[in-house]
């Protein structure tokens, strides 16, 4: 069971109070009527599901309510960081390399 | 019966106390801490068991969890039976039933073992060759009906239990600073060195008692006292300290991410004799802050033709059961040893009067210090030498030897020694399997002959020998390390205490011992639980697999229930040698939790019977149980389904709740509703964002029928929405659907819109919900109810109010979901059951009915309106089931709204709802059921569709049903078939609606 | 004028827990008012002003007399409240929400020597003092239900629940205690 730290409660937390929520920053169009099938079809299904560094949204739902993102290595299970909703996608190559220095 | 072969000694064993136990039919008698492998042999039962695929006899290999041959089933104090335990890890309680598995119809007289003569069958691969089957044999009778059960029945282990479990399995989250995973010499002093930092410690061991080796050790000395007694003092310091949590009995199964730990705790046998209530395990969730992993090393077999008669043991299984279990394994006995340990043990047998003929050591070069006590006392020490067989029947009589030269070869010459015990050690394999479970990486060491554990920041930290640190001290200083290390304590000075012991080369033969002649002739077994031989993997190495992988699977090597625990790494040189690669070059299969097998019960805890799920209730479900009513599960609720009357079928029963409602009144429960309170300045807008539908002109007082979809823009949910102020909606969803709906409205409102001022509660719990439906609902609720004008002119269709009612706070919405007069009264929760029976007299005088979820499913269906659900299948659009004239006019954007005009959504000839009649009006269609244009279609036809709903309408007096067929709306008026079992039937297309089509009596 | 009247009848939570008078000691607490508090803090200042409780801060509860005022979330606050007091002016028109929930929840007091294991039993949480100090509130998990979670003392805790799932939280804290009470005697 992963231990997550929630980002409102400044807690580290058992996984179970936590639901995934997919893959983090895919924002809904602002317009939907102005983009296209393909686009439209992108923004409801294209994942990237990558093997490694992943930013995903949890929700603390069984906790304080809140979704929010986490950057966690998809092999491993390590979580780099979590973040809260809204706030930009973090350089995470920039992060390991500061992490190694 | 004499314990023959017990000796004095035992530091386990309780000798005043003797428990009575029963194994195979017969009765014993052992000591209290004896274990069912130590009593057995302590009473000469060397014979545990018959070989999974060859049914050969076995006997007891080792002492400890890592034993492949005695699986035993026993019951437990309660009476429980659990298959495949391991005798050497069974208590001894007074009153024990135990028996042998994979025997028929005895174990002395074993029928399969006619397998061990028809060995070529069962070679590498037999049982996927055979069950993949090749297709004529698939196809033909006699296979598939004689020899298929038959082979399925000869394999395997044990039976499973045929009762329900009678016993009770406790649970407990921990969390530590350092839990410390093994309680020998190296995890005796990272506990203490942790516990002496004030750090919170868990210390466990599988064992049922803590030290390890240490309780076997014979010669060296900790302090000056007896290794076992310098492990007793820690154990006692340890207990004495309120930061320290130990735990016996307790196997760590499981490494899971971000150092979270599997523990399953056995409660001892004994105890639970004397107090029944005590539960069987408990399991164990450590979320530890860092872990020292010091599991030890396990002793490996030696490879050679017919290695697994009974009397074939591990050397250090036999100095275990001397020393803790005052055991002597044998009459005659010989050692043959690639490793130094066995000399000690020899040793210690010996001093316990112990027959000790020989030591036959497969190195040529031996320190003379090793071989000299023994000479002393008349052992001969045989190097350069090997064991290349073994006679004898169930039990060994006698061994073959001959010369190794230093290129490995074998002499012509053999010679017999007879013997009925032979004590091997093919070297020591360090327990890497929790590191590695943690994802962590090991590397080969040429130097210890075994794969070690890599330390990673962060990670458990391996101590003692399953770091490769043999010996003693070794383990000592390093499991006092590890625990600076993992607290992020600096080194200290060397607090070892002073060990005197042995210089002991614990490397040893990796592989198959050198044999003469042909490979392939005889069996040298490998993995003894799943019989797999030395030759097994020379032929899957010879039919082409040449990753380890590929040979495990194709000959189960290390896939029985021991994982392998004492084969994997012989099997890895083995076929290492094969193919002339290093050992590391073959790679290294995967360890998989458990470390040893973990009875369901454990995980499932609690969650057994009632207590699986949550089984939740109304305030009004009383009532119900005290009416009769028959119950169903929707979802995690329990719902009345129907009222049956004595003597009434549920058929009869919902014709004539459906009647009474129609015709009179009825009430339903309606408590389950989802309920969401949507409060703020933006709730229309939120709504306007998250349904079908326009809010922004719902006056305050007035309800619309709501439906969601999700951004693919098929229907989710739906629900009645009332106005209840302008900043505050009181939301209803599906029973099933609340707590979705709740996560996806937050969802949005968090992630894409946090700038709309909206606020949601979920109330579902706060209100029970009393539909009464029917041309009399007015006036069963006039007489109870306060502040509010009923009249249709006031309170119309799909109005709401508040007031009060039986004099409790009350909100009213005059919706219906039957086509009928209808009202849902809402009342906290705790006033469900009694503002019920109030309405329930006044629903008495008009000859009404209580109805449940049945009639509720007919009601609506003869009205046409759907059940998110049952007419949609998440592939449904609002326009599919009818619903267009919802959407709000001139709407901005919505949830799902942009997917309504992808092509595949906008496209002619997509299902359509309609309802059908049946030819036969007393056929009542099957839902599920598919929709083909041809009378007995043939199968492989396209369906056009399928029914959602099919009742019994005793209003229509007649069956209805309701589908979603291609171009349905255009097909109206045809007719279609649906073909069943009993032939097709007919069915005729029509407008969804059965009772008033025009829609009046809801008016009334 | 109607003439019925009807009473209340409370939550019933199925067996409750025999004093294990070594272990712990589980009680349903009296009927009570209360209120799911949202919005950002100024309008929780507010809401809580209302009923005379301060806002409280993470994690943490605020207590005036025999009210108390959890904080669920960063916009969220479940408050409690005694029956029968004078009604609450929440006053309207604000960015936040107070929506009534008196008969949502059921409240339990769970008290006693080994109640912090009880819960352990089964709350995947850090229940130690120091990670769990008294004063802090949670909303957590107790075996397959949510709680909030409540600690008012180092062997007493407060347990809020929704109605329907009180029959099985008071079935897992029963089996819990029993299982323990056993352990402890071994
Ligand atoms: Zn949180």
């Amino acid at each position: 069971m992963l231990n997550i730290r929630c980002p409102y409660c400044e807690e580290d937390r058992p996984e179970i109070e936590f639901r995934n929520a997919g893959e983090a920053h895919i924002a809904r169009p602002d317009e939907p009527d102005r983009v296209d099938d393909r686009q439209w079809a992108d923004f409801l299904y294209t994942r990237d599901n990558p093997k490694g560094w992943h930013a995903e949204r949890w929700r603390h739902v069984h906790g304080c309510g809140r979704f929010f993102n986490a950057v966690r290595h998809s092999v491993d299970d390590r979580i780099l960081l979590t973040y809260k909703a809204g706030e930009p996608k973090p350089d995470i190559e920039r992060m390991l390399r500061e992490r190694e220095a | 019966m004499s314990a023959s072969y017990r000796i004095s000694g035992g530091s386990a064993l309780k000798r005043e106390r003797t428990v009575r136990f029963r194994f195979d039919g017969r009765d014993y008698v052992g000591h209290q801490g004896d274990t069912l492998a130590s009593a057995l042999l302590a009473n000469g039962v060397g014979l545990f068991g018959r070989s999974f695929k060859y049914h050969r006899p076995r006997g007891i290999v080792s002492a400890g969890a890592e034993e492949p041959n005695a699986l035993v089933g026993a019951f437990g104090p309660t009476g429980g039976f659990t298959p495949n335990l391991r005798a050497t890890q069974v208590e001894l309680f007074d009153g024990l039933v135990a028996e042998s598995q994979n025997r028929w119809p005895s174990l002395d007289f074993d029928v399969g073992a006619i397998n061990n003569w028809l060995s070529p069958l069962f070679m590498a691969g037999f049982y996927y060759k055979t069950f993949m089957g090749p297709k004529a044999a698939g196809g033909n009778w006699v296979w598939r009906q004689l020899f298929e059960p038959a082979i399925r029945a000869a394999a395997g282990l044990g039976s499973p239990p045929t009762e329900p479990d009678p016993d009770r399995y406790a649970s407990m989250f921990a969390y530590c600073d350092l839990l410390v995973i093994g309680g020998g010499a190296a995890g005796l002093a990272a506990a203490e060195t942790a516990a002496n930092s004030g750090a919170q410690v868990i210390l466990c061991d599988e064992q049922a008692e803590f030290g390890g080796w240490l309780l076997s050790e014979a010669q060296a000395e900790i302090e000056g006292r007896a290794a076992r007694d310098w492990a007793a003092d820690v154990v006692a310091r340890l207990r004495g300290r309120d930061n320290v949590q130990l735990l016996t009995r307790t196997q760590a199964f499981g490494y899971f991410p971000h150092d979270f730990v599997g523990l399953c705790e056995t409660i001892e046998d004994a105890a639970r004799c004397r107090n029944p209530a005590l539960p069987r395990e408990r399991l164990w969730q450590v979320r530890a802050g860092r872990v020292v992993v010091a599991t030890g090393a396990i002793e490996r077999p030696l490879v050679f033709v017919d290695n697994d008669r009974p009397g074939i043991m591990l050397a250090g299984a036999a100095q275990t059961y001397l020393q803790r279990w005052g055991v002597m394994p044998g009459r005659r006995i010989v050692l043959f040893t690639a490793c130094d340990s066995a000399y000690p043990t020899a040793l210690a047998l010996a001093e316990a009067g112990g027959n000790v003929v020989e030591l036959i050591d497969l190195r040529s070069n031996v320190a003379e210090a090793l071989s000299a006590p023994l000479r002393a006392r008349n052992i001969a020490v045989s190097v350069g030498a090997a064991v290349t067989g073994s006679r004898g029947g169930l039990r060994l009589n006698s061994v073959e030897i001959r010369s190794v030269d230093r290129n490995g070869q074998t002499g012509a010459m053999a010679r017999q020694l007879a013997c009925d015990t032979l004590l091997m050690s093919g070297g020591w394999t360090p327990s890497v399997h929790l590191h590695s479970q943690a994802r962590g990486k090991v590397a080969w060491s040429e130097e210890a002959k075994a794969f070690l554990p890599v330390a990673r920041a962060g990670g458990p930290i391996s101590a003692g020998a399953c770091a490769g640190k043999f010996g003693l001290r070794a383990a000592i200083r390093s499991g006092a390390d590890a625990a600076l290390a993992a607290l992020g304590a600096p080194p200290t000075v060397d607090v070892t205490p002073a060990v005197a012991e042995p210089a002991l080369d614990l490397t040893g033969m990796v592989g198959r011992v050198p044999f003469a002649g042909d490979p392939r002739r005889g069996k040298a077994f490998v993995d003894f639980q799943n019989d797999v031989s030395a030759r097994d993997l020379l032929l899957a190495n010879q039919e082409g697999m040449v990753s380890i992988e590929h040979v495990k699977r194709f000959t189960t090597t290390g896939m029985a229930t021991d994982q392998g625990k004492t084969s994997n790494l012989n099997a890895l040189a083995i076929v290492a040698s094969n193919l002339g690669k290093p050992v590391p070059a073959v790679g290294l299969t995967t360890f998989r939790m458990p470390y040893t097998p973990v009875s369901f019960g454990s995980f499932a805890g609690i969650g057994r019977g009632d207590q699986f799920d949550p089984i939740r209730r109304t305030p009004i479900d009383g009532w119900a149980q005290a009416q009769g009513a028959v119950f169903e599960d929707v979802g995690t609720w329990k719902r009345a389904r129907y009222f049956p009357k004595p003597g009434e079928d549920m058929h009869q029963a919902v014709a004539r709740e459906c009647r009474t409602v129609r015709q009179s009144v009825g009430m339903l429960d309606a408590s389950t509703l989802g309920k969401i309170e949507v409060v703020g300045p933006d709730a229309a807008e939120f709504l306007e964002r998250m349904y079908v539908n326009s809010w922004r002109k719902l006056a305050p007082g007035r309800c619309r029928y709501g439906i969601m979809l999700n951004e693919a823009g098929y229907v989710i949910d739906d629900g009645v929405i009332a106005r209840v102020a302008p900043d505050r909606f009181h939301v209803t969803t599906t029973t099933g659907g609340a707590p979705r709906v709740l996560h996806m409205m937050e969802d949005y409102l968090q992630t894409e819109w946090p700038d709309l001022k909206v606020w949601l509660t979920s109330t579902t719990e706060q209100w029970a919900v009393i539909a009464v439906q029917g041309p009399k609902a007015r006036e069963v609720l006039a007489p109870l109810i306060e502040g509010v004008d009923l009249a249709p002119k006031a309170l119309s269709h799909m109005a709401y109010a508040e007031g009060r009612i039986c004099g409790v706070k009350m909100k009213l919405f005059r919706v219906s979901f039957t086509g009928e007069l209808g009202y849902e009264v809402n009342v906290p929760a705790d006033y469900g059951r009694a503002v019920w029976e109030a309405i329930w007299e006044q629903v008495e005088k008009y000859g009404g009915c209580a109805y449940g979820t049945e009639s509720l499913h007919v009601l609506r269906a003869e009205k046409g309106f759907i059940i998110v659900g049952q007419e949609t299948d998440g592939t449904v659009t609002p326009d599919d089931v009818g619903l267009s004239w919802a959407f709000g006019k001139g709407k901005g954007d919505f949830v799902g709204k942009r997917s309504l005009s992808r092509t595949d959504l906008a496209a002619a000839g997509r299902p359509q709802m309609v309802g059908l009649l049946t030819d036969n009006p007393a056929i009542v269609l099957e839902e599920g059921a598919q929709i083909v244009a041809m009378v007995n279609a043939p199968i492989g036809t396209e369906a056009l569709g399928h029914v959602t709903s099919a009742y019994y309408s005793s209003n229509a007096g007649r069956s209805i049903a309701l589908a979603l067929v291609a171009d349905g709306r255009n097909r109206l008026g045809t007719k279609l078939h649906v073909p069943m079992p009993g032939g097709s039937v007919s069915v005729t297309l029509v407008e969804p609606v059965f009772v008033d089509p025009k829609g009046e009596r809801v008016n009334g | 004028m109607v003439e019925r009247r009807v009473e209340p009848s409370t939550a019933t939570v199925g067996l409750m827990l025999p004093a294990f008078a070594d272990v712990a000691a589980l009680t349903q607490t009296e009927r009570a008012e209360r209120w799911t508090l949202r919005g950002p803090d100024a309008a929780l200042d507010g809401l809580c002003a209302a009923l005379g409780l301060a806002r409280p801060q993470r994690l943490r509860a605020t207590v005036a007399g025999s009210r108390a005022a959890f904080w669920l979330g960063p916009d969220e606050i479940l408050a409690l409240a005694e029956l029968g007091a004078a009604p609450v002016d929440f006053g309207a028109g604000s960015d936040g929400a107070a929506v009534e929930v008196g008969d949502k929840f059921v409240g339990l007091d769970l008290a006693g020597r080994r109640a912090d294991a009880v819960l352990a039993s089964h709350c995947p949480q850090n229940l130690s003092l120091a990670a769990f100090p008294v004063g802090k509130v949670s909303r957590t998990l107790y075996a397959k239900v949510e709680i909030v979670l409540w600690r008012r003392g180092a062997s007493s805790f407060r347990i809020e629940v929704v109605r329907s799932f009180a029959p099985y939280l008071v079935a897992a804290l029963t089996a819990a205690a029993e299982d323990l009470a056993a352990l402890d005697r071994r």
